[in-house]
């Protein structure tokens, strides 16, 4: 059984603090938001289910807390390799800064850019693979979603004459 | 009844919608064959792509894709030791002694056996189960349904967690998240912040990518899993090679254990987050059990193959009866399925079956085929598995990244969409991290909108009354069993013996 399958009490003390923690802080965030907001009697109220969810989640946020002050302090042995937590981060980020520049760089430059990328991250070395698996894995999208499909895959403003765009030159939106 | 079903055949058998089963299939036995890949992620990747189509083919392949997946797991399970999709893990136990003693393909063709009459059983108990399931509860009101979404809500609070408090928080987290957007009675902003792409909520399918697909890739990545590829080469004997067959006699020495497996997979089907998984295991045990010579087990008894096989395939059908007759998906598979549902407008519930009768039986037609069209799609696969499981993560996971993107993005041409995809990735991964249970959030997000319009409904009608919600014998009896069952679940986790399955 892996870690993660494991009992609380094998070692979920920093788990369970973490998990209570950002409960209440979501909760509070909510109930702050909400409170404000609430109108009209019960039954037509439309914030009824959000304050049951958010009283529901810091309750539920404070007994994993006190739960988790219970347990034992040892925390298990981890085996994360530190190159993996790197990478991992990597593509986080790499992921975000591919969603915000879809907006201006357009999906098929930010794709192959981003897929080469993450290829590197995840440590292909291969320069003719690195060329040729974005090329052609975008170039299956293209056919599919804009070919066949008949939809647009989002222009950005530095695409506009190349020939995916059909020789528009249209810009985004 | 038999004029009903001819009408149902009349549309679902059409060449087009057999076709989409049969690429559904294929697509779910290929994808379910990679470990790492299950059915879900590649139903929440195909799901965008089939917005244009038709909903009965969309529907149908993205049915066939789920099954597909749940028998291509058993592939690597077998050859591999390595189960493609967590619902093949008890396939593994008697597959993989018995591909190394070089009965391989033998083990190969009994998975699948076992698997299409355990989808028969179970698609065929959905299909006269539905009816009279459906037909009670057009008797529930606003204040039974509140309080049955209630119960789902406890149940499938334990989906994916070890903890039934973790699995708690995720399950209002999904609340919260779910009522995000404008009020549908007042269109009041709630929880939007200001930002007005919100105002609509977040969409379903970026949601279920994010949380379900690209969190795993990151997650996987995260602990390492991605360094290595998934076979040695060693390992993967060709099944091809081996001269087994399945014989008469292994089929006549597991038909029993086989019939059996697929009611008690039927059975955890029909109850909300029980999943695959335990169904799986809890066949194999009934076979172990069960048997006279119980110590070949493990050993690589081709019993051991046939009764996982034969229960996880079973949950698939009746899996569909809570959907179905009362809307409420009982596991993230089914969510999922539901989600494809309302893409295509087609609303689960008691009002279905009265409304879209040729519809649904058109759908559960559907299913049969594709228990039916199984073998053709298996059996090249089997003999093509060993290579198809040897594509290296480090390329495989930079190209799904891109497939999610373009999934999210194209339902709705959307790229605020892509973002909202990316946010609950992370979040996903976050909650993975912390044994929180993404399953029971996106559960609880699909549930939650019924659950207020219900409970708003029962509190008007009351005036503003809670003893509304105990004041009929079924509302009772669900708010007893919630708090019986949310008591019990609460001991059970403390005392560390909670065994929940984990729903993929």
């Amino acid at each position: 059984m892996s870690d993660e399958l494991r009992g609380e009490g094998a070692g979920g003390r920093r788990e369970a603090l973490t998990a209570g923690g950002l409960s209440i802080v979501v909760s509070v965030a909510a109930l702050t938001y909400l409170v404000p907001r609430g109108i009209g009697p019960i039954g037509s109220d439309p914030t009824i289910l959000a304050m049951i969810g958010s009283f529901g989640l810091g309750a539920f946020g404070i007994l994993l807390v006190v739960s988790g002050l219970r347990m034992p302090a040892a925390e298990p042995a981890t085996r994360v390799h530190g190159g993996s937590r790197l990478r991992a981060t990597g593509l986080m980020v790499i992921c975000l800064v591919y969603a915000f520049a879809l907006d201006w760089v357009g999906f098929m430059t930010a794709s192959y850019v981003a897929l080469a990328v993450l290829m590197l991250l995840l440590r292909v070395r291969s320069i003719l693979a690195l060329l040729l698996v974005p090329a052609g894995v975008l170039l299956g999208i293209y056919v599919g979603i804009e070919l066949a499909l008949g939809a647009r895959l989002p222009e950005g403003s530095i695409e506009w004459p190349f020939p995916w765009q059909g020789g528009s030159g249209s810009l985004n939106g | 009844m038999v004029e009903l079903l001819l009408d149902a055949a009349g549309l679902a058998l059409t060449f087009q919608n057999l076709l989409g089963v049969l690429f559904g299939l294929l697509l779910g036995a290929a994808l379910g064959a990679i470990p790492g890949l299950n059915g879900t992620m590649a139903i929440a990747l195909i799901v965008p792509l089939t917005y244009f189509w038709d909903p009965l083919f969309s529907i149908a392949l993205l049915m066939g894709c789920w099954k597909g997946s749940i028998y291509g797991g058993s592939i690597t399970a077998i050859l591999l030791n390595a189960p493609g999709t967590p619902e093949a893990a008890a396939t593994a136990i008697d597959g993989f002694p018995m591909q190394r003693q070089g009965q391989g393909r033998r083990a190969l063709h009994m998975a699948l056996f076992a698997s299409v009459i355990g989808a028969l059983v179970s698609d065929i108990l959905l299909l006269g189960a539905s009816a009279p399931i459906s037909r009670l509860a057009l008797k529930f009101g606003p204040a039974e349904l509140a309080m049955l979404i209630l119960f789902s809500l406890v149940l499938v609070a334990g989906t994916g967690s070890e903890s039934h408090l973790k699995g708690l928080i995720s399950t209002m987290l999904g609340v919260l998240i779910a009522v995000v957007g404008l009020d549908p009675m007042t269109a009041q902003r709630r929880l939007t912040f200001d930002i007005l792409e919100l105002d609509s909520g977040f969409d379903l399918l970026a949601m279920l990518i994010g949380l379900l697909v690209l969190s795993e890739i990151i997650n996987q990545v995260w602990t390492g899993e991605a360094r290595d590829d998934v076979a040695t080469g060693a390992e993967a004997v060709s099944a091809r090679g081996d001269g087994s067959r399945l014989s008469l006699r292994d089929i006549r020495g597991s038909i029993g254990v086989i019939f059996r497996s697929s009611m008690i997979g039927a059975f955890c089907g029909a109850l909300p987050g029980v999943g695959a998984i335990t169904a799986a295991f809890m066949g194999y045990d009934h076979a172990r059990m069960s048997a006279k010579d119980a110590r070949r087990f493990g050993k690589g008894d081709i019993r051991g193959v046939a009764a996982p096989e034969a229960a996880n395939n079973a949950v698939c059908g009746s899996a569909l009866i809570p959907l179905v007759t009362l809307g409420i998906p009982g596991s993230l598979s089914v969510a999922v399925i539901m989600g494809a549902f309302m893409v295509h407008g087609v609303a689960p519930g008691p009002m279905l079956m009265v409304e879209q009768r040729d519809l649904v039986y058109a759908l559960f037609l559907l299913l049969i085929a594709s228990d039916l069209l199984l073998p053709v799609v298996a059996l090249p696969l089997i003999a093509a598995g060993q290579y198809l499981v040897t594509i290296p993560k480090r390329y495989l996971f930079p190209v799904i990244v891109i497939f999610c993107a373009t999934g999210a993005y194209s339902a709705q041409q959307s790229l605020f969409d892509v973002k909202v995809m990316v946010a609950f990735a992370i979040l996903g991964f976050v909650m993975k991290r912390l044994s929180l249970s993404p399953a029971a959030l996106l559960i609880a997000f699909i549930l939650a909108p019924m659950a207020e319009t219900y409970l708003r409904q029962a509190l008007r009608i009351s005036r503003g009354e809670f003893s509304i919600f105990v004041g009929s014998p079924i509302a009772a009896g669900f708010a007893i069993a919630t708090v019986l069952l949310f008591v019990w679940s609460y001991l059970r986790s403390r005392r560390g013996t909670d065994g929940r399955a984990l729903d993929p």
